[in-house]
């Protein structure tokens, strides 16, 4: 499984923190000595401008990946190959009951659903999130996994739903 | 009265209700420590205990957050509008009503459902507490719910009354009936719109707890669970967004006062802050990313109001704030340097905040959530809120900085990126949110916050021990 995306939103995390603070610790250094405040103004309008570009640009590619990578039915079932395993989940305080618990390889189909409150059914490898989805009363949320590691996986709960919500997990294994 | 005295008035009213408030948010700001400590594993907190804690932290720092910044925001429009001090002190009062039944609910109800719940854990705890106790909960929020009102209200009212409705959300200066010298300033479309949209998640958050409560009388009333979830996230995005946006309109009065350069509202700070509005509105959606039967053309809106939410922030205020003080021959005392530090933290967390929207699959519900947020919150939010109690104790008590008041911000800096820090980069490493005791593996990010989060409590202990010390310094009114 990749965990690029959290790789690279973690770098972008620490570097966007460093730039940001450094801009600030430039400009609030530089407060003296004073200049009018018009020439201030056209040259930062100027850099604004470019800012500006610069955000719609970046915001627009990042915008198409997170679309392109959607995890919805209506998308990823246009790229799903053969017919998927299907597992159905029921959530419930405080344990899920899944219909299956070793998939094959290849395409699954979590059919997830809730008899009392929220809940969220998320899929960890070797403690990474690969895939989520919520689990809610008189709704079937469908997600869909292509595994292509064997070996067990665990799932969380990822919404909270009361006291023991940090022990609801259990296990299935990709043949 | 006199507008000097009005003003002077309103900002007394506003520093009372800060000494309060703050001190309220230490108070609630220490059981999430406490909560932190024992996630961290120093100490063992049992499930029903942390919980406990985790609601008394979020919807009393929320709230008094909220209440102390409404109070700021009133006193920054006081210069311009005039407001009514009694609908403040009435509003003030529901709050107080609201402190008392969280209380009650939480440590004698033994309610636990954090700030953010869903419907219908308020009334299915398996057992955690009683039904009363969710109920009385709802009736915090509506507490909460009914004060905002009011005070939005009043600022929609106050500044439509001044200038009209469209100067006030800066529609005239969009069309050009109004010019950046005849148009209001910054202040009044700022709170304006930002009052407006809070106004209509009142109402959003209204109905989810009228509807439970009818569910709660009668448990047979079917509520849509996605129509619900839709409905508490509208209104529980907008009300915190609407924080920060409140202290953006603070720092559009107050900082350019230690600039000395004047902040005019113009057509760009007119648009930037009505496509605010939209963003913000549309954004709420990517709370239910990973809600997949929601329509699909509303998570693509979600996505899209979260990188929209960017621009107005950053292209306008934020960058506007730099060019406000670069070479404006300002000396930094503690005040502005919480307004610029508060911008930061608004930046930093904003960033983060984006990403969360964009590929949430990875980040929903993880530690990710609360990082971003308390970023904007922690070190962004609560820095203006300090800054313009700093800013009234200068103004109305002469008050200079001391070496305990610039101990107090760096301490309170460092601790709180120290804080949000851990708790993001545990997100990315796939820790969730909200776990009493932390999944295997991922202890130790929990374990390094502690440390940074008892630095944030001697920050923040010391900012309050201070503010109350420069209270002193501010003489009484006459006819008080």
């Amino acid at each position: 499984m990749s965990h690029t995306i959290q790789i690279l939103v973690g770098v972008s995390i620490l570097v966007s923190t460093v730039v940001i603070a450094a801009i600030f610790w430039w400009v609030g250094s530089r407060t003296q000595p004073q200049q009018d405040y018009k020439s201030v103004t056209e040259r930062g309008y100027r850099l604004r401008r470019e800012y500006f570009w610069g955000l719609l640009i970046v915001s627009i590619l990042l915008f198409g990946v997170g679309i392109y990578s959607f995890p919805y039915p209506q998308i990823v079932e246009s790229r799903v190959t053969g017919k998927p395993f299907v597992v159905k989940v029921m959530s419930s305080q405080f344990m899920f009951d899944m219909s299956e618990t070793e998939v094959p390889r290849g395409w699954v189909r979590f059919d997830v659903m809730a008899n009392d409150v929220n809940h969220g059914f998320g899929i960890y490898k070797d403690g990474w999130l690969i895939a989520q989805t919520q689990a809610m009363p008189d709704y079937v949320n469908r997600l869909y996994v292509n595994f292509t590691e064997p070996g067990k996986y665990e799932v969380w709960c990822l919404e909270y739903c009361g006291l023991a919500h940090h022990i609801m997990m259990t296990e299935f294994e990709v043949k | 009265m006199t507008d000097s005295f009005y003003q002077r008035r309103t900002a007394g009213i506003a520093l009372g209700i800060g000494a309060i408030t703050i001190v309220l948010y230490g108070a609630t700001l220490f059981f999430g420590v406490i909560a932190r400590t024992s996630q961290g594993g120093f100490i063992e907190l049992r499930p029903d205990v942390l919980y406990e804690f985790v609601t008394l932290h979020s919807v009393g720092v929320a709230g008094s957050l909220m209440t102390g910044v409404t109070a700021l925001m009133w006193y920054a429009l006081s210069k311009h509008v005039r407001l009514s001090m009694n609908l403040m002190l009435i509003m003030f009062g529901i709050i107080g009503a609201a402190v008392v039944s969280l209380l009650v609910c939480t440590l004698m109800g033994y309610y636990g459902s954090g700030w953010t719940y869903l419907y219908p854990l308020p009334f299915k705890s398996a057992g955690a507490w009683d039904e009363w106790a969710g109920a009385l909960y709802l009736l915090v929020i509506m507490c909460v719910i009914i004060a905002m009102f009011i005070a939005w209200c009043d600022v929609v009212v106050s500044c439509s009354r001044k200038y009209g409705f469209a100067s006030s959300m800066g529609w005239n200066l969009i069309w050009g009936n109004d010019t950046p010298d005849t148009a209001p300033p910054p202040v009044v479309i700022i709170s304006t719109i930002t009052a407006l949209c809070g106004i209509m998640a009142l109402f959003s958050g209204s109905i989810t707890v009228v509807q439970q409560l009818i569910y709660w009388a009668n448990p047979s009333y079917y509520i849509d669970y996605l129509f619900i979830k839709n409905l508490i996230y509208y209104f529980g995005h907008i009300l915190m967004n609407m924080v920060m946006y409140m202290c953006a309109a603070i720092v559009y009065e107050l900082l350019p006062r230690y600039a000395g350069r004047p902040w005019k509202s113009n057509k760009i700070v007119a648009i930037s802050w009505n496509t605010a509005f939209i963003a913000v509105t549309l954004a709420y959606l990517h709370h239910l990313l990973q809600d997949f039967v929601q329509p699909l053309a509303f998570q693509v809106i979600g996505v899209f109001g979260s990188y929209m939410a960017a621009f107005p922030a950053t292209v306008v205020t934020i960058i506007g704030s730099l060019i406000l003080v670069y070479r404006s021959g300002m000396k930094w005392s503690v005040a502005p340097l919480y307004f610029f530090l508060g911008l930061m933290g608004w930046a930093i967390g904003g960033f983060a905040a984006v990403m969360d929207a964009g590929f949430n699959q990875q980040f929903h519900n993880t530690m990710f959530v609360p990082g971003h947020f308390h970023t904007y919150l922690l070190a962004g939010a609560s820095f203006v809120f300090v800054g313009a109690l700093y800013h009234l104790t200068e103004e109305l008590g002469g008050c200079t900085d001391t070496f305990e008041d610039r101990v107090g911000l760096w301490t309170w800096l460092i601790g709180a990126y120290g804080v949000t820090a851990m708790f993001m980069y545990s997100g990315i490493f796939g820790t969730p949110r909200r776990y009493a005791v932390q999944m295997p593996g991922t202890e130790v990010y929990s374990t390094i916050a502690v440390y940074f989060a008892w630095i944030v409590v001697f920050g923040v202990t010391m900012v309050i021990a201070r503010y109350l010390t420069r209270l002193q310094r501010v003489k009484p009114l006459r006819g008080w």
